[in-house]
Protein backbone atom coordinates (compact mmCIF):
# COMPACT_ATOMS: atom_id res chain seq x y z
CA UNK A 1 0.00 0.00 0.00
CA UNK A 2 1.49 3.25 -1.04
CA UNK A 3 1.69 6.23 1.49
CA UNK A 4 -0.67 8.24 0.27
CA UNK A 5 -3.35 5.42 -0.18
CA UNK A 6 -2.71 4.86 4.06
CA UNK A 7 -3.04 8.62 4.51
CA UNK A 8 -6.44 8.92 5.83
CA UNK A 9 -7.16 6.81 9.15
CA UNK A 10 -4.35 4.33 9.24
CA UNK A 11 -2.91 5.62 12.49
CA UNK A 12 -6.58 5.89 13.93
CA UNK A 13 -6.93 1.97 13.29
CA UNK A 14 -3.83 0.88 15.08
CA UNK A 15 -3.84 -0.44 18.75
CA UNK A 16 -2.37 1.77 21.23
CA UNK A 17 1.11 1.43 21.33
CA UNK A 18 3.55 3.60 23.21
CA UNK A 19 6.38 3.35 20.86
CA UNK A 20 3.86 4.32 17.70
CA UNK A 21 2.64 7.35 20.05
CA UNK A 22 5.79 8.24 20.79
CA UNK A 23 7.56 8.16 17.10
CA UNK A 24 4.23 10.22 15.71
CA UNK A 25 4.93 12.97 18.47
CA UNK A 26 8.53 13.53 18.24
CA UNK A 27 8.49 16.17 16.06
CA UNK A 28 6.19 18.52 18.21
CA UNK A 29 8.81 17.17 21.07
CA UNK A 30 11.16 18.61 19.51
CA UNK A 31 9.64 21.67 18.68
CA UNK A 32 7.95 22.04 22.26
CA UNK A 33 4.48 21.82 20.94
CA UNK A 34 3.13 19.19 23.15
CA UNK A 35 0.56 19.43 25.87
CA UNK A 36 2.45 18.37 29.73
CA UNK A 37 0.52 15.13 29.10
CA UNK A 38 1.94 14.09 25.81
CA UNK A 39 5.66 15.54 26.35
CA UNK A 40 5.77 13.57 29.81
CA UNK A 41 4.80 10.00 28.27
CA UNK A 42 7.03 10.82 25.43
CA UNK A 43 9.76 11.31 27.87
CA UNK A 44 9.07 8.59 29.64
CA UNK A 45 9.48 6.33 26.22
CA UNK A 46 12.24 8.07 25.33
CA UNK A 47 13.90 6.74 28.34
CA UNK A 48 13.35 2.75 27.74
CA UNK A 49 13.75 2.94 23.76
CA UNK A 50 16.85 3.59 22.00
CA UNK A 51 15.13 3.92 18.39
CA UNK A 52 13.55 6.47 19.90
CA UNK A 53 16.49 8.40 21.00
CA UNK A 54 18.21 7.79 17.63
CA UNK A 55 14.88 9.44 15.84
CA UNK A 56 15.10 12.17 18.12
CA UNK A 57 18.08 13.37 17.01
CA UNK A 58 17.59 12.72 13.73
CA UNK A 59 14.06 15.20 13.72
CA UNK A 60 16.33 17.47 15.28
CA UNK A 61 19.23 17.61 12.88
CA UNK A 62 15.85 17.59 10.25
CA UNK A 63 14.62 20.31 11.89
CA UNK A 64 17.72 22.54 11.97
CA UNK A 65 17.99 22.90 8.04
CA UNK A 66 14.73 23.36 7.56
CA UNK A 67 14.05 26.06 9.94
CA UNK A 68 17.02 27.95 8.65
CA UNK A 69 15.95 31.87 7.05
CA UNK A 70 16.14 31.92 3.25
CA UNK A 71 18.17 34.32 1.68
CA UNK A 72 15.44 35.64 -0.69
CA UNK A 73 14.48 39.47 -0.40
CA UNK A 74 11.14 40.32 -0.77
CA UNK A 75 9.72 43.51 -1.14
CA UNK A 76 5.83 43.45 0.54
CA UNK A 77 5.51 47.45 -0.07
CA UNK A 78 5.37 46.92 -4.33
CA UNK A 79 3.45 43.61 -3.88
CA UNK A 80 0.91 45.46 -1.83
CA UNK A 81 0.19 48.38 -3.51
CA UNK A 82 -0.35 45.63 -6.64
CA UNK A 83 -2.57 44.04 -5.22
CA UNK A 84 -4.35 47.22 -3.75
CA UNK A 85 -4.83 48.45 -7.17
CA UNK A 86 -6.47 45.18 -8.33
CA UNK A 87 -8.30 45.43 -5.16
CA UNK A 88 -9.93 48.95 -6.13
CA UNK A 89 -10.29 47.92 -9.63
CA UNK A 90 -12.61 45.46 -8.55
CA UNK A 91 -14.47 47.53 -5.64
CA UNK A 92 -15.64 50.10 -8.35
CA UNK A 93 -17.95 47.40 -9.69
CA UNK A 94 -19.57 46.72 -6.54
CA UNK A 95 -22.94 47.57 -5.58
CA UNK A 96 -23.45 51.11 -4.57
CA UNK A 97 -25.03 49.71 -1.25
CA UNK A 98 -21.77 48.00 -0.26
CA UNK A 99 -19.25 51.01 -2.05
CA UNK A 100 -20.62 52.93 1.27
CA UNK A 101 -19.48 50.64 3.80
CA UNK A 102 -16.78 53.27 6.11
CA UNK A 103 -13.34 53.24 4.01
CA UNK A 104 -10.19 54.87 5.56
CA UNK A 105 -8.25 53.44 2.56
CA UNK A 106 -7.52 57.17 1.08
CA UNK A 107 -5.84 57.85 4.65
CA UNK A 108 -1.76 57.88 3.67
CA UNK A 109 -2.10 60.93 0.94
CA UNK A 110 1.29 60.22 -0.33
CA UNK A 111 1.10 56.80 -0.87
CA UNK A 112 -2.13 57.10 -2.90
CA UNK A 113 -0.94 59.79 -5.13
CA UNK A 114 1.87 57.83 -5.72
CA UNK A 115 -0.30 54.89 -6.61
CA UNK A 116 -2.65 56.64 -8.68
CA UNK A 117 0.45 57.74 -10.87
CA UNK A 118 1.58 54.21 -11.66
CA UNK A 119 -2.27 52.94 -11.56
CA UNK A 120 -3.02 55.10 -14.36
CA UNK A 121 -0.59 53.85 -16.68
CA UNK A 122 -2.12 49.90 -16.00
CA UNK A 123 -5.43 50.55 -16.58
CA UNK A 124 -5.34 52.88 -20.08
CA UNK A 125 -3.12 49.71 -20.71
CA UNK A 126 -5.95 47.13 -19.67
CA UNK A 127 -8.36 49.18 -21.00
CA UNK A 128 -7.11 49.04 -24.47
CA UNK A 129 -6.31 45.13 -24.17
CA UNK A 130 -9.80 44.81 -23.21
CA UNK A 131 -11.09 46.48 -25.75
CA UNK A 132 -9.71 44.49 -28.16
CA UNK A 133 -10.79 41.51 -26.65
CA UNK A 134 -14.26 42.23 -26.01
CA UNK A 135 -14.22 43.54 -29.89
CA UNK A 136 -12.99 40.00 -30.85
CA UNK A 137 -16.15 38.27 -28.67
CA UNK A 138 -18.50 40.29 -29.94
CA UNK A 139 -17.97 39.34 -33.65
CA UNK A 140 -17.69 35.47 -32.27
CA UNK A 141 -21.38 35.92 -30.47
CA UNK A 142 -23.12 38.84 -33.63
CA UNK A 143 -21.72 36.07 -36.42
CA UNK A 144 -22.69 32.89 -34.14
CA UNK A 145 -26.42 34.00 -32.89
CA UNK A 146 -29.11 36.19 -33.97
CA UNK A 147 -30.59 39.07 -31.64
CA UNK A 148 -33.57 36.72 -31.53
CA UNK A 149 -31.88 34.14 -29.46
CA UNK A 150 -30.82 36.28 -27.14
CA UNK A 151 -33.63 37.72 -25.00
CA UNK A 152 -31.57 40.35 -23.41
CA UNK A 153 -29.10 43.16 -24.97
CA UNK A 154 -25.23 42.47 -24.60
CA UNK A 155 -21.97 44.44 -24.41
CA UNK A 156 -22.97 43.81 -28.22
CA UNK A 157 -26.06 44.54 -28.67
CA UNK A 158 -26.16 47.94 -31.05
CA UNK A 159 -28.91 49.59 -28.81
CA UNK A 160 -26.25 49.45 -25.79
CA UNK A 161 -26.77 52.65 -23.38
CA UNK A 162 -28.21 53.20 -20.26
CA UNK A 163 -30.48 49.86 -20.41
CA UNK A 164 -26.69 48.07 -21.13
CA UNK A 165 -28.28 44.63 -19.13
CA UNK A 166 -30.77 43.26 -21.13
CA UNK A 167 -34.50 42.30 -20.13
CA UNK A 168 -34.17 39.14 -18.04
CA UNK A 169 -35.21 37.50 -14.94
CA UNK A 170 -31.86 34.66 -15.51
CA UNK A 171 -29.63 34.79 -13.02
CA UNK A 172 -26.85 36.59 -13.76
CA UNK A 173 -22.90 35.91 -12.20
CA UNK A 174 -19.69 38.34 -12.24
CA UNK A 175 -17.20 36.68 -13.36
CA UNK A 176 -13.06 36.92 -13.28
CA UNK A 177 -11.10 34.73 -16.05
CA UNK A 178 -7.42 33.80 -15.31
CA UNK A 179 -4.82 36.32 -16.11
CA UNK A 180 -3.63 34.46 -19.10
CA UNK A 181 -6.57 33.27 -20.55
CA UNK A 182 -7.20 33.88 -24.57
CA UNK A 183 -10.06 34.90 -26.04
CA UNK A 184 -11.09 32.13 -27.58
CA UNK A 185 -10.01 30.34 -24.44
CA UNK A 186 -13.02 32.91 -23.01
CA UNK A 187 -15.40 31.92 -25.29
CA UNK A 188 -14.56 28.24 -24.57
CA UNK A 189 -15.44 29.09 -20.88
CA UNK A 190 -19.05 31.13 -21.96
CA UNK A 191 -20.14 27.83 -24.85
CA UNK A 192 -18.96 25.49 -21.90
CA UNK A 193 -21.11 26.98 -19.17
CA UNK A 194 -24.40 28.10 -21.68
CA UNK A 195 -23.21 31.80 -20.88
CA UNK A 196 -22.75 35.19 -22.34
CA UNK A 197 -21.13 38.56 -21.15
CA UNK A 198 -24.34 40.82 -20.44
CA UNK A 199 -21.49 43.56 -19.27
CA UNK A 200 -18.27 44.28 -19.87
CA UNK A 201 -15.52 44.44 -17.82
CA UNK A 202 -14.93 48.26 -17.79
CA UNK A 203 -11.64 49.31 -16.57
CA UNK A 204 -11.87 46.31 -14.12
CA UNK A 205 -11.62 42.69 -15.13
CA UNK A 206 -14.77 41.63 -13.98
CA UNK A 207 -17.18 40.52 -16.26
CA UNK A 208 -21.22 40.08 -15.71
CA UNK A 209 -22.41 36.68 -17.29
CA UNK A 210 -25.65 35.04 -18.10
CA UNK A 211 -27.44 32.26 -19.90
CA UNK A 212 -30.62 32.98 -22.29
CA UNK A 213 -33.95 33.06 -20.85
CA UNK A 214 -34.47 29.99 -22.69
CA UNK A 215 -31.83 28.35 -21.72
CA UNK A 216 -32.02 24.88 -19.67
CA UNK A 217 -29.69 25.94 -17.06
CA UNK A 218 -31.84 27.32 -14.15
CA UNK A 219 -29.40 25.98 -11.16
CA UNK A 220 -27.50 29.22 -10.16
CA UNK A 221 -25.66 27.25 -7.45
CA UNK A 222 -24.54 24.42 -9.73
CA UNK A 223 -23.43 27.00 -12.48
CA UNK A 224 -21.84 28.92 -9.66
CA UNK A 225 -20.20 26.23 -8.49
CA UNK A 226 -19.28 24.58 -11.82
CA UNK A 227 -17.88 28.27 -12.46
CA UNK A 228 -15.47 27.98 -9.12
CA UNK A 229 -14.18 24.64 -10.26
CA UNK A 230 -12.83 25.71 -13.46
CA UNK A 231 -9.49 26.63 -13.90
CA UNK A 232 -9.48 29.32 -16.24
CA UNK A 233 -11.92 30.88 -13.60
CA UNK A 234 -10.71 33.17 -10.94
CA UNK A 235 -13.61 34.45 -8.98
CA UNK A 236 -17.03 33.81 -9.49
CA UNK A 237 -20.07 35.29 -7.65
CA UNK A 238 -24.14 35.46 -7.98
CA UNK A 239 -24.79 39.36 -8.76
CA UNK A 240 -26.57 40.27 -5.42
CA UNK A 241 -30.67 40.46 -5.89
CA UNK A 242 -30.80 43.65 -5.16
CA UNK A 243 -28.38 45.03 -7.94
CA UNK A 244 -30.95 43.41 -10.16
CA UNK A 245 -33.75 44.98 -8.97
CA UNK A 246 -32.13 48.42 -8.95
CA UNK A 247 -31.50 47.67 -12.59
CA UNK A 248 -33.82 45.79 -13.82
CA UNK B 1 8.80 35.63 17.65
CA UNK B 2 8.27 38.99 15.62
CA UNK B 3 5.74 41.27 16.96
CA UNK B 4 7.00 44.45 13.91
CA UNK B 5 5.74 44.48 10.42
CA UNK B 6 9.33 45.17 9.05
CA UNK B 7 11.69 42.55 10.76
CA UNK B 8 12.39 39.13 8.87
CA UNK B 9 10.58 36.05 9.95
CA UNK B 10 12.15 34.12 12.36
CA UNK B 11 11.39 30.33 12.81
CA UNK B 12 10.66 29.68 16.04
CA UNK B 13 13.39 28.75 18.19
CA UNK B 14 17.11 27.18 18.06
CA UNK B 15 17.68 23.89 17.92
CA UNK B 16 20.49 24.91 19.88
CA UNK B 17 18.79 26.39 22.16
CA UNK B 18 17.27 22.97 23.37
CA UNK B 19 17.73 22.07 26.67
CA UNK B 20 18.94 18.61 27.30
CA UNK B 21 18.66 16.01 29.52
CA UNK B 22 22.08 15.07 30.78
CA UNK B 23 20.87 11.05 31.08
CA UNK B 24 19.09 10.53 27.99
CA UNK B 25 19.83 13.63 25.84
CA UNK B 26 16.14 14.14 25.36
CA UNK B 27 14.00 16.23 27.25
CA UNK B 28 11.58 18.84 24.74
CA UNK B 29 12.80 21.90 23.38
CA UNK B 30 11.55 24.96 25.34
CA UNK B 31 7.89 25.54 23.70
CA UNK B 32 8.67 27.57 20.53
CA UNK B 33 5.79 29.03 19.09
CA UNK B 34 4.86 29.85 15.35
CA UNK B 35 4.54 33.63 14.46
CA UNK B 36 1.13 35.07 15.94
CA UNK B 37 0.45 32.13 17.66
CA UNK B 38 0.73 33.73 21.21
CA UNK B 39 -2.15 35.44 22.71
CA UNK B 40 -0.50 38.78 22.17
CA UNK B 41 0.44 38.40 18.63
CA UNK B 42 -3.21 36.71 17.81
CA UNK B 43 -4.91 39.85 19.89
CA UNK B 44 -3.00 42.30 17.58
CA UNK B 45 -3.45 40.09 14.36
CA UNK B 46 -7.35 40.09 15.87
CA UNK B 47 -7.00 43.86 15.96
CA UNK B 48 -5.98 44.43 12.65
CA UNK B 49 -8.29 41.92 11.10
CA UNK B 50 -11.63 44.02 12.49
CA UNK B 51 -10.36 46.93 11.48
CA UNK B 52 -9.47 45.49 7.67
CA UNK B 53 -13.54 44.06 7.79
CA UNK B 54 -14.27 47.82 8.48
CA UNK B 55 -12.12 48.95 4.43
CA UNK B 56 -9.24 50.15 6.41
CA UNK B 57 -6.07 50.41 4.01
CA UNK B 58 -3.60 50.91 6.67
CA UNK B 59 -4.88 48.03 8.95
CA UNK B 60 -4.14 45.84 5.21
CA UNK B 61 -1.34 47.10 4.43
CA UNK B 62 0.27 46.06 8.62
CA UNK B 63 -1.15 42.71 7.77
CA UNK B 64 0.22 42.22 4.31
CA UNK B 65 3.70 42.97 5.16
CA UNK B 66 3.11 40.85 8.66
CA UNK B 67 2.22 37.91 6.81
CA UNK B 68 3.96 38.26 3.28
CA UNK B 69 7.64 37.13 3.85
CA UNK B 70 6.15 34.00 5.85
CA UNK B 71 3.49 33.08 3.22
CA UNK B 72 6.14 33.77 0.53
CA UNK B 73 8.57 31.38 1.98
CA UNK B 74 4.96 28.87 2.77
CA UNK B 75 4.00 29.41 -0.88
CA UNK B 76 7.53 28.64 -2.30
CA UNK B 77 7.88 25.92 -0.56
CA UNK B 78 4.39 24.35 -1.53
CA UNK B 79 4.65 25.44 -5.66
CA UNK B 80 8.44 25.28 -5.80
CA UNK B 81 7.97 28.55 -7.78
CA UNK B 82 9.05 31.94 -6.61
CA UNK B 83 6.34 34.13 -9.27
CA UNK B 84 3.52 31.79 -8.36
CA UNK B 85 3.68 32.27 -4.56
CA UNK B 86 3.63 36.23 -5.09
CA UNK B 87 0.59 35.66 -7.14
CA UNK B 88 -0.98 33.14 -4.71
CA UNK B 89 0.07 35.58 -1.92
CA UNK B 90 -2.20 38.44 -3.52
CA UNK B 91 -4.79 35.73 -3.63
CA UNK B 92 -4.64 35.15 -0.60
CA UNK B 93 -4.51 38.24 0.96
CA UNK B 94 -7.50 39.57 -1.46
CA UNK B 95 -9.72 36.87 0.21
CA UNK B 96 -8.85 38.11 3.62
CA UNK B 97 -9.62 41.75 2.45
CA UNK B 98 -13.14 40.50 1.21
CA UNK B 99 -13.52 37.46 4.22
CA UNK B 100 -12.53 39.34 7.23
CA UNK B 101 -15.72 40.33 8.24
CA UNK B 102 -16.96 36.65 8.22
CA UNK B 103 -13.87 35.51 10.37
CA UNK B 104 -15.41 33.93 13.41
CA UNK B 105 -12.33 33.88 15.76
CA UNK B 106 -13.02 29.84 15.84
CA UNK B 107 -8.63 30.00 15.35
CA UNK B 108 -5.54 32.04 15.26
CA UNK B 109 -5.91 34.55 12.72
CA UNK B 110 -2.40 32.89 11.46
CA UNK B 111 -3.75 29.57 11.17
CA UNK B 112 -7.21 31.15 9.21
CA UNK B 113 -4.79 32.63 6.72
CA UNK B 114 -1.93 29.93 6.14
CA UNK B 115 -5.17 27.90 5.79
CA UNK B 116 -6.31 30.25 2.64
CA UNK B 117 -3.13 30.17 0.88
CA UNK B 118 -2.64 26.41 1.47
CA UNK B 119 -6.31 25.63 -0.67
CA UNK B 120 -5.10 28.35 -3.02
CA UNK B 121 -1.63 26.91 -3.64
CA UNK B 122 -3.51 23.58 -3.57
CA UNK B 123 -5.71 24.81 -6.38
CA UNK B 124 -2.74 25.91 -8.53
CA UNK B 125 -0.42 23.46 -7.82
CA UNK B 126 -3.15 21.27 -9.66
CA UNK B 127 -3.87 23.96 -12.63
CA UNK B 128 0.25 23.51 -12.46
CA UNK B 129 1.28 20.42 -11.86
CA UNK B 130 4.32 20.52 -14.56
CA UNK B 131 5.81 23.40 -12.53
CA UNK B 132 6.43 21.44 -9.82
CA UNK B 133 8.77 18.66 -11.42
CA UNK B 134 10.45 20.97 -13.50
CA UNK B 135 11.33 23.34 -10.23
CA UNK B 136 12.51 20.25 -8.45
CA UNK B 137 15.93 20.70 -10.56
CA UNK B 138 16.53 24.13 -10.56
CA UNK B 139 16.41 24.98 -7.02
CA UNK B 140 18.21 28.00 -6.04
CA UNK B 141 20.94 27.70 -3.38
CA UNK B 142 21.29 30.30 -0.36
CA UNK B 143 24.27 31.89 -1.00
CA UNK B 144 26.03 32.89 2.45
CA UNK B 145 26.69 29.77 4.10
CA UNK B 146 29.69 27.34 4.61
CA UNK B 147 30.41 24.42 2.45
CA UNK B 148 28.90 21.68 4.32
CA UNK B 149 25.93 23.54 5.58
CA UNK B 150 24.88 24.65 2.15
CA UNK B 151 25.15 20.59 0.68
CA UNK B 152 23.56 19.94 3.19
CA UNK B 153 20.60 22.47 2.77
CA UNK B 154 20.94 21.27 -0.88
CA UNK B 155 20.27 18.04 0.29
CA UNK B 156 17.42 18.33 2.46
CA UNK B 157 15.57 20.63 -0.10
CA UNK B 158 15.92 17.77 -3.06
CA UNK B 159 14.49 15.55 -0.73
CA UNK B 160 12.03 17.70 0.47
CA UNK B 161 11.13 18.55 -3.66
CA UNK B 162 10.51 14.35 -4.25
CA UNK B 163 7.89 14.24 -1.56
CA UNK B 164 4.38 14.92 -2.17
CA UNK B 165 2.80 18.13 -1.51
CA UNK B 166 0.91 17.53 1.44
CA UNK B 167 3.34 15.33 3.36
CA UNK B 168 6.17 18.79 2.52
CA UNK B 169 3.94 21.30 3.80
CA UNK B 170 3.15 19.47 7.12
CA UNK B 171 7.03 19.19 7.43
CA UNK B 172 6.96 22.70 6.94
CA UNK B 173 4.20 23.48 8.77
CA UNK B 174 6.21 21.85 11.88
CA UNK B 175 9.45 22.94 11.44
CA UNK B 176 9.26 26.04 9.59
CA UNK B 177 6.36 27.45 11.18
CA UNK B 178 6.33 25.64 14.02
CA UNK B 179 2.57 24.83 14.46
CA UNK B 180 1.04 22.02 16.81
CA UNK B 181 -0.59 19.07 15.04
CA UNK B 182 -3.34 20.49 16.22
CA UNK B 183 -3.01 24.32 13.96
CA UNK B 184 -1.36 22.09 11.33
CA UNK B 185 -4.83 20.03 11.12
CA UNK B 186 -6.99 23.35 11.01
CA UNK B 187 -4.70 24.35 8.15
CA UNK B 188 -5.04 21.70 6.17
CA UNK B 189 -8.49 20.72 6.73
CA UNK B 190 -7.67 17.02 8.10
CA UNK B 191 -7.90 15.33 10.89
CA UNK B 192 -4.66 15.34 13.67
CA UNK B 193 -4.52 11.99 12.68
CA UNK B 194 -3.66 12.35 8.92
CA UNK B 195 -1.73 14.99 10.19
CA UNK B 196 0.79 12.44 12.08
CA UNK B 197 0.28 9.81 9.47
CA UNK B 198 2.10 12.28 6.90
CA UNK B 199 4.91 14.09 9.10
CA UNK B 200 5.65 9.60 9.48
CA UNK B 201 5.76 9.49 5.97
CA UNK B 202 7.17 12.32 5.18
CA UNK B 203 10.00 11.13 7.75
CA UNK B 204 10.49 7.93 6.91
CA UNK B 205 11.03 9.10 3.28
CA UNK B 206 13.16 11.89 3.95
CA UNK B 207 15.30 9.26 5.82
CA UNK B 208 15.61 6.88 2.37
CA UNK B 209 16.05 10.06 -0.05
CA UNK B 210 18.86 11.56 2.56
CA UNK B 211 20.75 8.80 2.71
CA UNK B 212 20.64 7.84 -0.84
CA UNK B 213 21.97 11.88 -1.52
CA UNK B 214 24.89 11.53 1.16
CA UNK B 215 26.14 8.55 -0.47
Amino acid sequence: MSPDTMDKGTLAALPADPHRECWDLLPWFVTGRLDAAQRASVESHLEQCEPCREELCSQRDLREVLAREDTVAYSPAASFEGLWSRIEELERELPPEEARQPRTRDMNPRLRASRQSSVSRWLVAAVVVQAIGLAWVAGVLVSDRTAQEWPFQTVTSPAMGDTEIGDTDMPRYRVVFARDITVQGMQQVLDEHGLSIVRGSGSSDVFTLAAPSESAVHEPDAVLARLRNDGRVRFAELEPPARLTKRD
Amino acid sequence: MNSRADEPFRPPGAPTAAMQNSATGTSQTPATRPLSASAADNERDQRLLDRVAQRDRDAFQQLYQLYHRRLARFLVRLTRRQEIAEEIINDTLWIVWRKAPEFRRSSLVSTWILGIAYRRGLKTLRRQQSIAAKAANDDQLPVDESISARERTEWVERALAQLPVEQRMALELCYYMGYSHEEISQIMDCPVNTVKTRMYYARQKMKILLARLER
